[in-house]
């Protein structure tokens, strides 16, 4: 069984999810302010415009934070991960064991199915 | 405009309980607003405000204000999870002094030890990106140590130090949840939870609640109790910013110099802190962002009992607070305010009353440390 919960899809992430499932990361940058912010939404945070465009991240990313959790039958590792372009995304890091990870460490974007099928975004080392 | 010296908190009232499979919910609130009304001499037909936050239960004050029997012409349902009773307290001020109530009513109770667990919020906004990847308190708070301990050296044993500190208080209260004193090989020597948090440094759940009555001056003159006077409050809140988030520091940074400009008085003033306590780190956290020492400071700070009453320089949570006292509801804001008006009166316990006690702070945070919360700064003074 996979240890990813099916992700509740609703009208403003279901682009998100229907992009994860062919293998790419999806953010959102504003037209009008150009940043780009995660997660994704209707209204850019930054300057409240709906002037917004999808965009595809590169994959890659450093681990900002990490914990483990202990307390369950299969640990597994929580992390902020500052993507390559720019925002900082709560995600896994999976295919690794704790001790192998650190802040700072470089990690690549992967994906694993959840218990539907869905394909969730994760990295790894 | 300012709510410094319009309002006084003139009862306060801790449930003793720490497990009640045998009560509801809405009975422990009303529980707790009987013992803070007859601490203040008043009685429930006295109330004309009533507060309460996202744990009582039904349509909040709709159900509650019927169920108590309440008559009330100002009612009050700010949610700020655990920061939410600072936040009334500051709305119950605001409130007298545009005249909108004389005497309100603010109570806390829930039963995390003994009710299931309530289902997700599964319709927040950032449920569908976040609810795939296991999010736990637990593992917010420990992403947040981490960091911390990335940037700035603290370690394990200055964390634990907090916990120390907080069994120091615990060991004299007869009901709190943990008494046994520990040390700091005993938090580190503990069962890893979520890297890099202990067993030891997370609160207790407990089951229980608390009440406070805050009045007008007038009333406040006729009530034969000391007088504890609200001189500075502050909210703000704090989350991912669109993905530019800094876990090292919390929005208490912003609360707290809102209230201690409105108070008109520097953290160095402040005799007794409490300090919401739901892990080891988010006191770390708080104390930094409150002035009371710089960032990245706060390892080396809380070491050596530095929190200990009678031994060090800021005596906290003197009641054992939510790491080893109780903590309502998993909200720790009303236990916090409970606290520092005891030592305020001079009733806390004569092993851990702070003398000449005349001026604390009472600080929440409400919702994640790592994710999003608020936080809710009151600064109180003993009136002579």
């Amino acid at each position: 069984m996979s240890p990813f919960k099916n992700p509740t899809i609703d009208a403003e992430s279901q682009y998100f999810w229907q992009a994860a499932n062919e293998k790419k990361l999806c953010l959102k940058t504003c037209n009008d302010c150009q940043k780009t912010h995660y997660h994704p939404r209707n209204h850019c945070p930054f300057c409240f415009s709906t002037n917004t465009h999808w965009i595809e991240t590169k994959g890659t990313a450093t681990i900002y934070s990490l914990s483990t959790m202990r307390r369950v039958e299969t640990p597994y590792t929580i992390a902020y991960v500052e993507l390559h372009e720019g925002p900082k995304m709560l995600t896994n890091i999976v295919n690794s064991t704790p001790e192998q990870l650190q802040i700072g460490q470089p990690v690549n974007l992967t994906f694993q199915a959840s218990e539907n099928g869905q394909l969730i975004p994760v990295f790894e080392p | 405009m300012s709510i410094n010296g319009i309002a006084y908190i003139m009862g306060a009232y801790e449930h003793p309980t720490r497990k009640a499979p045998d009560k509801t919910i809405a009975q422990l609130h009303a529980e707790c607003a009987a013992g803070a009304l007859a601490d203040a001499g008043l009685t429930l037909s006295d109330v004309d405000g009533y507060f309460c936050a996202g744990d009582a239960p039904g349509m909040g004050p709709v159900s509650m204000i019927d169920y108590m029997g309440l008559n009330v012409r100002h009612i009050d349902s700010t949610e700020l999870g655990g920061a939410s009773y600072m936040a009334h307290i500051s709305h119950a001020a605001q409130a007298i002094a545009m005249g909108k109530c004389s005497v309100a009513l603010i109570t806390l109770a829930g039963k995390p030890r003994t009710s299931p667990h309530p289902p997700p919020r599964t319709t927040t906004p950032e449920y569908s990106y976040e609810s795939p990847y296991g999010t736990t308190v637990v593992n917010s708070y420990g992403m947040c140590a981490a960091r911390h301990m990335y940037e700035f050296g603290t370690t394990s044993e200055q964390l634990a130090w907090i916990k120390v500190a907080a069994s120091h208080h615990a060991q004299h209260n007869p009901n709190a949840m943990l008494q046994k004193l520990v040390t700091v090989e005993d938090v580190i020597n503990s069962p890893m939870i979520s890297d890099p948090l202990h067993r030891l440094d997370c609160c207790i759940v407990s089951d229980g609640g608390g009440a406070l009555i805050v009045t007008n001056a007038e009333i406040a003159k006729q009530i034969n109790r000391p007088k504890v006077k609200i001189i500075g409050a502050g909210e703000a809140n704090k989350g991912q910013n669109g993905g530019m988030l800094d876990l090292t520091y919390s929005a208490g940074q912003k609360s707290g110099k809102i209230a201690f400009a409105e108070a008109g008085i520097k953290p160095s003033d402040i005799k007794y802190a409490s300090i919401y306590d739901s892990f080891t780190i988010t006191v770390l956290i708080q104390l930094e962002d409150l002035g009371f020492c710089a960032k990245g400071d706060g390892g080396k700070f809380v070491m050596d009992g530095n929190l200990i009453s009678g031994v060090g320089k800021l005596p906290f949570n003197t009641d054992g607070g939510g790491l080893c006292n109780n903590h309502p509801a998993n909200r720790g804001g009303m236990t916090k305010i409970i606290e520092a008006v005891r030592q305020l009166r001079g009733e806390a316990h004569p092993k851990t009353q702070v003398k000449n006690c005349d001026l604390a702070i009472a600080h929440g945070t409400g919702g994640m440390l790592g994710h999003r919360h608020a936080s809710a700064t009151l600064i109180l003074e003993r009136e002579a």
